[in-house]
């Protein structure tokens, strides 16, 4: 369901172009976007439509060739790389999709990696809790199955409460049945937190759980539809 | 913004703490490893006496009045049995008997020559009375005059200069005294010599000739020992008086200007442990070359030292013998203050010494002082001005030492 | 160019930082074997041809004075080839210029004699109205003499002018050190070469010598030879023959070459060391991260030889790379190292022997770094089954669990920042490879350490020998022993403040086999102008009537104890042989020496007292005029100037040690950066992903910096207590290699060489945490992200 709010997001006639050897492929081109607190977005788009660009911008990872962005009261499309990573920092939960835990850290200092350094942390303990695996704690990655580690991932995401989760195709790497827990546990956080989640995969099952659904194709929105009956995980199919 | 606690944010408390650790010990390091190292130094002492100033050179030993005995006829020489260092006494010992065998004395020549002779040592006996006269009289002078000097110079009523030289004044119309006896006697033996010569008898019954020692004193050389026909003039015999001894010091005429009559002299080393005292009798007014013991060729200035000890004291002491000699020219007052010659160190214009500066660290520190140097010889310098009595002074500087230098003392010899 | 060759540039490229770091370290190490090794052979086959071709003797001989016949008698001895007398004596020479008096030794010029005179420039002396001479090549440089110039000598009194002729070299004087110094001044003291005739009239030696050699048929009867030849000599007031051994020019050259060649392998074994660890390390991490295209390849059918080719090609690029840049540079500076050594010693030519069993070292070196730090990447290779390799690489499970346990143990550890945490397991997780860097790094801390501790070694005992126990100004030699009258002449000269004299007796010591030819020095006992210190500065003082003082090396060599009598034969004047006790033992840092009380001595040589020479200080103000006294007195054959003697010790020392400290510095430096900042690559590149993720996660660019810059920063702490111990302990090493016979060094710890080493330590480190700096700002996060493990 939409909410009437201010967005958290604004994306004016975003555009993205870099150089490849010869030519220059332009990843975006001129995105008007808006998203709002607590919406829970999936973006969706085949290889080569530009998401992940998207997301990047989005997570200050990277900045637009032309158009603006804001978060709220800040223009990120005008900040340097120092003022994007403390946005970055105080603001952002990144999900990837090869978890990118840090392999001799356990699940707790792999959490606490982050609370530590955020303004508003939760209890780190907490985060392991949200999503299930409160019990894990001083496990290592290695000790942890695909699934449990994209979980430890996402909580290390979400410890330093932040303001969006974006994840980058969290299912990409896991089977089906694996796949919805971790979903699952996505929407537990986004019940109970009411954080802005943004999901971009090629995986168009996965819509079904967003209230809006963003279609992205060859660097520009073709389709933007509104859900209004977002499912569970564990309904979906793929 | 809220404050925050992590220790990963740049400027955290415990951070900022590590940096001032690393700081700190960074400065720590530098301070300790870049400071001076404490320099190595041995210390003598600022005490107070008197430095003499003095001239060292060896010398020799010399009976001043010696006499050569010589025949006065050709005859036949008995053996001379007597040997260097035997005593002899006046008219008693009989030194020397010839067997007259030249008839030719008895011709009127010789007689004439003979009788000369005879009237030559009269004279000298006259002369030798005159000298005698005149030598007393000075003496009493002398003598008289000294006496007094002694009881102002008690009173601080005259300088020591003038006392030295009434007391030298005193000394020489002595010495001149027993040369004027000398002379006497050595004239008077000349004319009993003459006399016997004139009335010689060459008949075979008559007695030898016989020759009997002039002075008191001892036998100093043997010139000719074997029996045998001699010549008239032949030397026989060096006899001499020991206790007019006398040293005599040859020293470089650069040093001689500095030695003054009745200056003490110290006579060391010449073969027993004792030290000998003497005073500088007189300082020859010419000097000689003479070519040194380095085989440079010098100007020297003969130096004559009068012994102090009697006789009696020094009988090992013979004639010509290699003598130490210590010419005292100058002395410091008693009351002051001397250093270690080691300890002091010039450029052009001044001395300096280094001087410690108690403290109760580990390694105290040197103060470079200027001092005012007065009379220095081999061990000591008198020091006029700068330091004080008890101060420690740093022997031997080195060559690394600075004013304000950090210095570890060591002691080479615990004694 | 096809694809495996196009890959193998690509690899060397990609790695090129490393390289540089290995092939560097690998070239320091080659070229200073090089160098060393170049330098040795060079001066030994010099050496060796100066010696033939100039006839260098096997044994010499002092004596007072034989007739030429005598020559005879000694070519009878079974074993002499050849025997030369010449007349050898000292002269004091004034220099106009200079205030100092100037010694010289004269040698006589015969015909055809051993250690025959090479001319450099001019001609030999002739006969004529003028003195003509040559003289030697240091001293003319010293003095800047060309033929022409004339020189004032006092000869046997008489003041002569010498023109120089020639300037020259002899075999026997390749080294000119002046009797009674350690090391050479050539401004104070050289050779002049004169005709016989004009000696031979100076001093009454028509048709006779006073200084012998001989050459042997076979060198190793030497000892035996000896023992007759000083027989002969023993009438003729023979003092003693030496051989080559105990000659000045001979032994200084041996010993030398002895330092050069400890030199040559401490050095090379440290770089060699430190290449090995690195290539070790940053080869198994290479290895390690290419595991998966080995496994590709090894799927296609790849066979493990050609892959394990392929890797060899790699290493053979860079070692041989090194090796030659080695070796080029190698020779290059010991044409350099040549130079430095042609201030002290003189040959007619230097031989440059470029070609020869180095190279061979050399590759043979490179070979060996190559094997051991290749070894272990190679086995990896080898062992690596295909499908082992597609499994992500973990963590070694046994330094995670370790450490697990321990922060279970330890609640600081659990509280620990995860950073730090993460910094310490990835140290643990490889301790191997930990540890060698650590142990990389400590060797360019022990470097450091050798360097600069010998710098504070030679400070004390250059203080110890010239501000402790030698305090006078100048020792004067007489040519004869003079009675002591001489002692209060020199004292009365203006401008002495005090003199004390001193009697050397060249003397054969026995005990039992044990033999030892030195000079026993006579003292006063009040002598405070040159004393007996040891080494913890507390003075002998030769007892009146009592035995010899002598030093423990002296001691060492004879095998005696206090207490224990020698035999003392007396090699002047009447060979006289005597018993003495031994009063007194002490330590010090100079060759074997004995004295005894002077009074003693005149009494058992049943001499009058008689002086061999004099030391003096003098008032500064009067130094000219007791220069132009001291040149002008005959007896006078040499004079040596113990501040002069100081400032010429502290220059040449210095120089060499502060050289030697400025590049041991730049070694150490670049050992450090070289093992430091391959550490922080190789983190860098394995935990890219990691460092990139936490940047995504809103860590700061410094945040990250800190993270590669504790690792660096941790393993150069830990080196330090490792590396300097092991720096003193080669300090040891090297001290006791040194201890020779002319000289041992001390053990001094100072507290400005830790600093030093600290410093330079610090500033490395410092630089390359810039250098880490740079490196970590070009993380190019979404790049690293994308790409797969």
């Amino acid at each position: 369901m939409s909410v009437p709010r201010r967005p958290l997001f604004e994306a004016k006639q975003l555009s993205k172009s870099y150089p490849m050897g010869d030519s220059v492929v332009h990843a975006l081109r001129g995105i008007d976007l808006q998203l709002h607190e607590g919406e829970f977005v999936v973006i969706l788009g085949a290889s080569g439509s530009g998401k992940s660009t998207l997301l990047n911008i989005l997570g200050g990872l990277d900045t637009p060739t032309s158009g603006t962005l804001m978060f709220r009261d800040q223009d990120l499309s005008a900040c340097d790389e120092h003022a994007l990573t403390e946005f970055r920092r105080e603001h952002v939960g990144f999900v990837f999709q090869f978890y990118n835990l840090i392999s001799g850290l356990t699940s707790l200092d792999n959490v606490r990696l982050v609370t530590e350094i955020a303004n508003a942390p939760m209890e780190p303990i907490e985060a392991l809790r949200l999503v299930g695996l409160e019990n894990r704690a001083t496990h290592y990655p290695a000790q942890l199955s695909g699934g449990e580690q994209q979980r430890v991932a996402i909580a290390r995401a979400i410890g330093k409460n932040p303001s969006v989760l974006l994840c980058d195709e969290p299912t990409g790497a896991l089977d089906v049945k694996t796949g919805a827990i971790v979903l699952d546990a996505i929407a537990r956080i986004h019940r109970e937190l009411g954080t802005l989640v943004v999901i971009i995969t090629h995986n168009a099952a996965i819509a079904n759980m967003a209230n809006r659904v963003i279609r992205l194709s060859d660097g520009q929105i073709a389709r933007i539809d509104e859900n209004l009956n977002p499912q569970p995980a564990s309904t979906l199919q793929w | 913004m809220p404050p925050v606690h992590s220790s990963t944010n740049s400027w955290s408390p415990r951070n900022i703490g590590f940096a001032a650790l690393l700081i700190a010990g960074l400065c720590a390091l530098a301070w300790l490893g870049f400071s001076e190292s404490p320099i190595p130094v041995e210390l003598g002492r600022v005490d107070v006496g008197s430095v003499e100033l003095s001239i060292e050179d060896d010398g020799e030993t010399r009976i001043r009045e010696r006499y050569t005995i010589t025949s006065p006829i050709t005859g036949k020489l008995a053996r001379i049995e007597l040997h260097p260092g035997d005593p002899i006494e006046k008219d008693s010992t009989r030194l020397v008997l010839i067997e007259p065998t030249d008839p030719s004395l008895l011709d009127a020549r010789s007689q004439l020559e003979a009788e000369g002779r005879l009237k030559a040592t009269q004279t000298a006996i006259e002369r030798a009375d005159e000298l005698i006269k005149v030598a007393n009289e000075s003496l009493q002078l002398a003598e008289h005059n000294f006496e007094r000097s002694k009881q102002l110079f008690s009173l601080n009523a005259i300088a020591r200069a003038e006392f030295d030289q009434v007391e030298h004044s005193f000394r020489s119309a002595n010495a001149e005294l027993r040369a004027a006896n000398f002379l006497r006697s050595i004239a008077q033996h000349e004319n009993s010599i003459a006399q016997a010569a004139l009335s010689l008898d060459t008949t075979p019954e008559s007695t030898p000739f016989e020759i009997h020692a002039p002075i008191d004193g001892t036998i100093l050389r043997v010139l000719h020992e074997d029996a045998g026909v001699i010549a008239p003039g032949s030397p026989l015999l060096e006899v001499g008086d020991p206790r007019e001894m006398e040293v005599q010091v040859d020293v470089l005429s650069t040093a001689a200007v500095s030695i003054r009559p009745n200056n003490k002299v110290l006579i060391e080393r010449w073969g027993s442990n004792q030290t000998l005292s003497g005073h500088v009798r007189r300082v020859e007014p010419s000097a000689f070359l003479k070519i040194s013991a380095l085989g440079v060729e010098e100007k020297r200035v003969r130096v004559l030292v009068d012994l102090d000890q009697p006789w009696e004291e020094r009988q090992s002491l013979g004639d010509g013998y290699r003598i130490e000699a210590r010419i005292v020219v100058d002395s410091s007052p008693a009351d002051g203050m001397f250093v270690p010659t080691g300890a002091l160190e010039s450029n052009a214009q001044s001395w300096f010494v280094y001087r410690l500066i108690p403290s109760s660290f580990r390694y105290p520190r040197v103060e470079r002082v200027e001092v005012s140097v007065g009379i220095k010889n081999r061990d000591f310098a008198q020091i006029t001005g700068g330091l004080n009595q008890g101060d420690s002074v740093v022997l031997y500087p080195p060559e690394k030492l600075k004013d304000g230098a950090k210095v570890t003392i060591y002691v080479a010899n615990p004694d | 160019m096809n694809a495996r060759k196009r890959l193998l540039i690509s690899d060397i490229l990609r790695l090129w930082k490393q390289g540089v770091a290995i092939v560097g370290l690998l070239a320091c190490g080659i070229a200073t074997f090089i160098m060393s090794t170049s330098t040795i052979r060079s001066m030994e086959a010099s050496r060796d041809q100066y010696y033939a071709h100039y006839h260098f003797a096997h044994a010499w001989a002092s004596l007072v004075r034989a007739p030429n016949a005598l020559l005879d008698r000694i070519l009878e001895i079974p074993g002499v080839t050849r025997a030369s007398g010449r007349i050898v004596r000292q002269a004091i020479l004034d220099f106009p210029n200079l205030s100092e008096p100037v010694t010289a030794r004269l040698v006589s010029i015969e015909t055809k004699s051993l250690d025959a005179l090479y001319l450099r420039k001019g001609r030999l002396p002739k006969l004529g109205a003028e003195t003509e001479v040559v003289v030697s090549e240091l001293f003319a440089e010293a003095h800047d003499l060309k033929l022409g110039d004339t020189l004032q000598a006092n000869l046997g009194g008489k003041r002569d002018l010498l023109h120089i002729v020639g300037i020259g070299l002899s075999p026997d004087s390749i080294y000119v050190v002046q009797p009674g110094l350690l090391l050479s001044d050539n401004r104070l003291y050289g050779i002049v070469w004169a005709p016989r005739e004009k000696l031979e009239a100076v001093w009454n030696m028509d048709g006779a010598f006073n200084h012998l050699a001989v050459e042997l048929e076979n060198p190793a009867d030497g000892h035996k030879i000896q023992t007759q030849i000083d027989e002969l000599l023993s009438n003729y007031g023979g003092t003693g023959s030496i051989l080559r051994d105990d000659q000045e020019s001979h032994a200084r050259i041996r010993d030398e070459l002895n330092e050069l060649r400890t030199m040559a392998f401490l050095a090379p074994a440290i770089f060699l060391s430190v290449t090995i660890f690195l290539l070790h390390m940053v080869f198994s991490r290479w290895i390690g991260q290419q595991r998966e295209r080995i496994a590709t390849l090894r799927a296609f059918g790849y066979r493990v030889h050609e892959i394990a080719w392929h890797v060899l090609q790699v290493i053979s690029i860079w070692i041989g790379a090194g090796v030659i840049l080695g070796v080029l540079i190698g020779l290059r500076f010991a044409n350099a190292l040549s130079g430095i050594y042609k201030e002290f010693f003189r040959f007619p030519e230097i031989i440059q022997v470029p070609f020869g069993w180095e190279w061979i070292g050399a590759v043979m070196l490179g070979a060996a770094v190559a094997a051991l730090g290749a070894w272990s990447g190679l086995k990896q290779v080898v062992r690596l089954p295909p499908a082992l390799a597609m499994q992500a690489g973990n963590l070694q499970p046994s330094a995670a669990r370790f450490l697990a346990l321990w922060s279970l143990r330890s609640t600081s550890v659990a509280k620990m920042s995860p950073i730090l945490r993460l910094v310490l397991l990835r140290m643990l997780a490889n301790p191997k490879l930990t540890l060698l860097s650590i142990l990389g790094l400590s060797l360019g801390v022990s470097l450091l350490i050798l360097s600069s501790f010998f710098q504070s070694t030679i400070d004390r005992v250059l203080e110890h020998q010239f501000s402790q126990c030698q305090r006078h100004d100048f020792q004067l030699t007489f040519d004869e022993s003079k009675n002591e009258s001489s002692m209060y002449e020199i004292s009365q000269w203006p401008g002495v403040t005090r003199v004390e004299g001193f009697r050397a007796v060249p003397v054969q010591l026995h005990n039992g086999n044990q033999r030892e030819r030195l000079t026993i020095l006579g003292l006063d006992p009040n002598a405070e102008l040159f004393r007996l210190l040891d080494t913890s500065n507390h003075a002998s003082i030769p007892k009146s009537n009592g035995g010899l003082v002598i030093t423990k090396k002296l001691a060492n060599k004879l095998g005696v104890c206090q207490g224990d009598f020698v035999e003392v034969e007396v090699l002047e004047g009447v060979h006289r042989r005597l018993r003495l006790p031994i009063d007194r033992i002490f330590a010090n840092y100079t060759g074997p020496s004995a004295s005894i009380d002077r009074a003693t001595l005149h009494e058992w040589m049943r001499e009058g007292d008689r002086l061999s020479g004099v030391f003096l200080t003098l008032d500064p103000n009067y130094r000219d005029e007791v220069y132009q006294r001291i040149k002008k007195t005959p007896v006078v054959c040499g004079v040596l100037n113990r501040q002069a003697t100081l400032a010429n010790f502290r220059e040449l020392l210095s120089r060499s040690t502060s050289a030697m400290r400025f590049i041991n510095a730049i070694f150490a430096a670049l050992i450090t950066l070289g093992v430091a900042y391959n550490s922080a690559l190789i983190t860098f590149s394995e935990r890219a992903r990691d460092l990139a993720t936490l940047r995504v996660l809103g860590y700061r660019q410094n945040e990250i910096l800190w993270i590669l810059l504790l690792e660096l920063i941790l393993i150069t702490l830990l080196a330090i207590p490792i590396g300097i111990p092991l720096g003193y302990t080669f300090a040891y090493g090297m001290i006791t290699s040194l201890d020779t016979d002319s000289h041992r060094l001390p053990m001094v710890f100072a507290p400005s060489t830790i600093a030093y080493t600290l410093s330079v330590i610090a500033a490395a480190t410092a630089v390359c945490c810039l250098m880490v700096a740079q490196m970590a700002s070009k993380l190019e996060i979404i790049h690293v992200l994308k790409v797969r493990e």
